[in-house]
């Protein structure tokens, strides 16, 4: 959870060179790291929480960090 | 350009997810009682690795034709004689008491070290039994301490058997460099965000999923978390430790573990294991006996007296001890003369935890070769450990299918002129 290969930097920087639309990007972070797509409520809280923050690579950062350490993506297969 | 999977990820945290555990503290943290009980007593065990020659430590025999060159000194209890290359512990004997007569029958070192650590023969009953440090982590450890109740410093150690994960020792390789993995790689605030984070996309999970792995999995990040941002944590950074205090212990990775020994018993744990590994002297026993020796005299001697000067000495038991002594012969194969495994007579040490000090348990004959009185077998060692720190040696465990095990077997008969 501290590791430097968590911060998944490489990872991120694919999906926002790809597109910079929040719910487009939340989509494919969701579908890579559980595969499925984030329901109606995940995308809004995401996306307010992500606009909330200094910028969008810190925010998403941030969403993926949480999901790599989540209950659904160690043990959901 | 290939979409990101979710197998990238699971390659990229393959040094997260597992790494964590590899790191040390992932498994400790797991799962741990929730049930109070009070404070007990310590334990630091410093182990020297590879069976030490109890002839040329505590338990000389100079002028002998196998006795070897070391001399015998004055220590502050004037009955008691050790080597010349331990000094300053000689001057706190009044606080120690040496086991002359330890007598446990194990030759090999990897049998050996199972037995002392745990108490039961390797292999015997199909079980993995649990070592001294997570039957006292179990027993005695505060279950509220955010700090893990075992820790084992510069050697894996041996695990917490069939008591389980929750009872793992936390592993610290290298004293200097702490715990790995301790400090978040944002900022504080961050860091604080994404534990919010986490905590929401947990609770939403754990509506649907009720399985135990799950709430383990929620715990152990918990306890992580709670490890990271706790106080007490910031025992593992030596460098915060004063320059003269810290030079007390000598200077070397040894030294340095047990003055983490020190701090983590300062925090509340319960159990700490220093190594010091070098002890296995088939060829050049003399000096590498001077040259280990002189490791072990500053930094028992300075740990000692930090606990004292603190008011933990009482209450924190330390223990010198490898796996088996060394023959008693002196072997000529090599180009320097050498000692071999040897089980049948051999010393260790115990200081403090609230012991009567300046006292010396047995006796071996002429040549340090058999007991001549008062045998210590490993079962009554263990059960004097026991009862040092306030644990029932004989009350029963159960294993996960339910089989009671006794802490320590049958048979033991703990030394009583201790406590």
């Amino acid at each position: 959870m501290n590791s430097p290969q968590l911060a998944g930097a490489a990872a991120l920087n694919r999906i926002l060179n790809e597109t910079k639309d929040p719910a487009q990007v939340l989509d494919k972070l969701f579908v890579a790291a559980l595969s499925r797509r984030p329901t109606a409520q995940e995308t809004q809280r995401y996306t307010q929480y992500v606009g909330q923050q200094a910028n969008l690579r810190t925010g998403f950062s941030d969403v993926l960090w949480a999901l790599l350490n989540s209950s659904e993506f160690g043990l959901n297969h | 350009m290939t979409p990101l999977s979710r197998r990238d990820l699971l390659k990229l945290s393959a040094a997260g997810i597992l790494g964590t555990s590899v790191s040390g503290w992932f498994n400790v943290l797991a799962s741990r009682a929730a049930e109070n009980r009070a404070r007990h007593k310590s334990c630091i065990l410093l182990w020297m690795d590879g069976g030490p020659s109890h002839k040329d430590t505590f338990d000389l025999r100079p002028g002998t034709a196998q006795g070897g060159p070391f001399q015998a000194i004055q220590t502050s209890v004037p009955a008691i004689r050790i080597s010349e290359h331990l000094p300053r512990l000689a001057g706190q004997m009044q606080h120690a008491a040496i086991i002359r007569s330890m007598s446990t029958g194990e030759g090999a070192h990897g049998r050996a070290k199972y037995y002392l650590h745990t108490g039961y023969k390797e292999g015997v009953g199909g079980l993995n039994y649990p070592s001294l440090g997570s039957i006292a982590a179990m027993e005695i450890g505060n279950p509220s301490n955010p700090l893990p109740n075992y820790v084992s410093i510069g050697n894996r150690s041996y695990g917490s058997g069939f008591l389980g994960p929750r009872h793992q020792p936390l592993n610290v390789v290298s004293p200097a460099r702490g715990v790995e993995n301790l400090r978040p790689l944002v900022d504080s605030q961050q860091f604080h965000n994404r534990v919010g984070l986490l905590e929401e996309l947990e609770q939403s999970f754990h509506r649907t999923h009720q399985a135990g792995t799950s709430l383990a999995h929620r715990t152990t990040y918990q306890r992580a978390v709670t490890l990271m941002q706790d106080r007490g944590a910031r025992a593992f950074d030596l460098s915060t430790e004063p320059a003269p205090a810290r030079a007390a212990y000598g200077n070397t990775v040894f030294s340095d573990g047990c003055l983490l020994a020190r701090r983590l018993v300062e925090t509340g744990v319960t159990f700490v294991e220093v190594t010091l590994a070098g002890w296995d002297t088939h060829q050049n026993n003399f000096n590498r006996v001077r040259t280990l020796s002189g490791q072990v005299d500053p930094a028992m001697s300075a740990l000692i007296n930090d606990l004292r000067q603190r008011g933990l000495l009482d209450t924190t038991l330390v223990i010198w001890m490898g796996e088996f002594g060394r023959t008693p012969r002196i072997n000529n194969r090599g180009a320097q003369p050498g000692r071999d495994h040897y089980p049948r007579a051999w010393s260790s040490v115990l200081a403090g935890g609230g012991i009567r000090g300046g006292q010396v348990i047995g006796r071996t004959d002429a040549e340090a070769a058999t007991v001549a009185e008062r045998p210590v077998t490993t079962l009554d060692f263990m059960a004097t450990v026991c009862r040092i720190l306030g644990i029932d040696h004989n009350k029963l465990n159960q294993t996960p299918i339910g089989r009671p095990v006794r802490i320590v077997d049958r048979g033991a008969n703990p030394i009583t002129q201790l406590v």
